[in-house]
């Protein structure tokens, strides 16, 4: 079961909408508070960083027959130029009117690493693409 | 506590749904042309009570006379939102004298327990390293162990005011009477169920549950000159309404919620953690608080006017309680189900989800698609239900 939601760039109006989405579809298949707790943490700062950062991508939640649920992030640029810089707790790009807007604190790569049982990240100029899996 | 609480007056429904569409928690449902509640969703919110059109929803009243006579000592607990019909102390305590009249023995504001639990909350919340969410109204509570059970370590554990004050009258009168009667006065629907009649939970130290509203008309007729001093607490009064739940000193930010529509939009924006600079998020299912339950006579509007009155006159005495005595013991019920078989079953929903029009029109009597869906599946409900789908 395979569900992929499109997020556009600077859309600030829109932000949190795709993420209560998927909240809502793991609340109908039926996953416990603490699981919910770790995807929708997750698929929010993706979808942040999709609005603020990128030029635009896709968040897509996967859950198989098993109930393991995989998150992916895909956008088509501009990529992040230090990967390990970017790992770092509180260091962030964010620009002014995102900081205005209270995002931009610099944990979101730092929680989505936390919160899922597998994060893979990759970078390039073409994009960047995410993949966290979450199991119990 | 899964006995329905609310019961349906047939003759005087028309069928229009109204009550479906309203449910927040999508409890309700229609079937073969009867509205069925289901005891498991619902909250006792009472929204589909005051939005019938036809008045076709009803709660179990049990005739005070009936009960009265089987004990020897009856006791009457006032809530704090009572007094939010008043506009001043001596009517309040010309009303008090009244409704001891209607048979007891004794008549208890228990607005210093309120306060108690309120300046309770607030402390827990300063000490607190994450937001703390309160509520004393049980509507809230289920909703919060039921559709957003993220947030129930959020939640304090403070038992409900009515419930320490219960237990409090019960200790100083065990053992002077055979048979100890305690009847809560309630000002909503969903405090109804907190005593063991008519609602059957047993664990209460409540009797009786009665409706203020079943009991104001009698109770006015009797109002005289006679008075009862009244000592109310400021504090407690305060924690009824929900424009006045800030008012305690404090050093973190206190956010005041009411309506359970607003409620869920606060507890959606908690999940996400929007609310984590907050220190207090109160909540409130009744408009204004609980000054708007509609078992009270006046409205939250003009009740808030006397509520700020009251609480000029009112003394700061709160009542000294222990740690064990305000901790109320709430648990999260644990579905057992296992993951696979609940992805197996959201498939099934899906592929019926498939046929249907997804206009959640409501016409087949549930409240959207995905609940039909779901009904078919659990072998509830027919395809043929689907008013939208047969004209095609």
């Amino acid at each position: 079961m395979k569900i992929c939601y499109e997020v556009q760039k600077d859309d600030y109006d829109s932000a949190g909408r795709v993420s209560s989405q998927i909240k809502k579809t793991l609340k109908q298949m039926g996953f416990g508070p603490q699981m919910i707790k770790r995807v929708a943490v997750s698929s929010y700062e993706s979808e942040i960083n999709l609005i603020i950062h990128s030029l635009g991508g896709t968040l897509c939640l996967e859950v198989d027959d098993e109930g393991i649920i995989t998150l992916a992030c895909d956008d088509v640029g501009p990529g992040i130029p230090n990967l390990d810089l970017a790992m770092q707790p509180g260091y962030s790009t964010a620009s002014k009117k995102a900081r205005e807007f209270g995002f931009g604190a610099g944990m979101g790569l730092v929680n989505m690493k936390r919160m899922s049982s597998a994060f893979d990240i990759a970078s390039s100029g073409e994009g960047t693409h995410i993949r966290m899996v979450f199991h119990d | 506590m899964t006995e329905p609480r609310l019961t349906y007056t047939l003759e005087s429904c028309t069928h229009c749904l109204h009550c479906m569409k309203i449910c927040p928690v999508e409890a309700i449902h229609l079937e073969d042309g009867i509205v069925k509640i289901d005891p498991v969703q619902c909250i006792d919110c009472g929204i589909c009570v005051a939005g019938c059109p036809k008045g076709g929803l009803t709660v179990e009243k049990i005739p005070l006379e009936k009960t009265l006579s089987s004990y020897d000592y009856k006791v009457a607990l006032v809530p704090g939102s009572f007094f939010a019909q008043f506009a001043s102390l001596e009517e309040a305590g010309q009303m008090l004298k009244a409704i001891q009249s209607l048979g007891f023995d004794e008549v208890v504001d228990y607005s210093d327990i309120e306060g108690a639990l309120y300046l309770e909350g607030i402390c827990r919340m300063e000490v607190a390293d994450q937001l703390c969410i309160t509520s004393f109204c049980p509507s809230i509570n289920a909703l919060i162990e039921k559709n957003y059970p993220m947030l129930f370590e959020h939640l304090l554990d403070l038992e409900y005011p009515c419930e320490v004050a219960a237990r409090q009258v019960r200790a100083r009168l065990e053992g002077k009477y055979p048979r100890i009667g305690i009847y809560s006065l309630c000002d909503c629907l969903a405090k109804m169920a907190l005593a063991k009649a008519p609602f059957g939970n047993q664990a209460s130290a409540i009797d009786h549950a009665v409706a203020i509203s079943q009991i104001f008309p009698a109770a006015n007729r009797q109002k005289g000159k006679a008075c009862f001093p009244v000592t109310l607490n400021r504090e407690g009064l305060m924690s009824n309404v929900s424009d006045f739940y800030h008012y305690a000193k404090k050093k973190k930010p206190i956010i005041a919620v009411d309506g359970v529509n607003h409620c869920i939009q606060a507890l959606e924006a908690a999940e996400f953690g929007a609310l984590d600079k907050i220190g207090l998020l109160a909540l409130f299912a009744c408009q204004g608080g609980c000054i708007g339950g509609s078992y009270l006579w006046s409205n939250p509007f003009i009740g808030e006017v006397h509520m700020e009155k009251l609480s000029y006159l009112a003394g700061k005495h709160v009542a000294a309680l222990s740690q064990t005595e305000m901790s109320g013991h709430r648990e999260l019920a644990m579905d057992k189900t296992s993951m696979p078989l609940k992805m197996q079953r959201y498939r099934s929903v899906n592929e019926v989800l498939e046929k249907l029009p997804r206009f959640d029109c409501g016409a087949c009597g549930y409240p959207n698609c995905r609940a039909l869906a779901g009904a078919i599946v659990d072998g509830k409900a027919g395809l043929h239900l689907c008013r939208v789908r047969k004209e095609e």
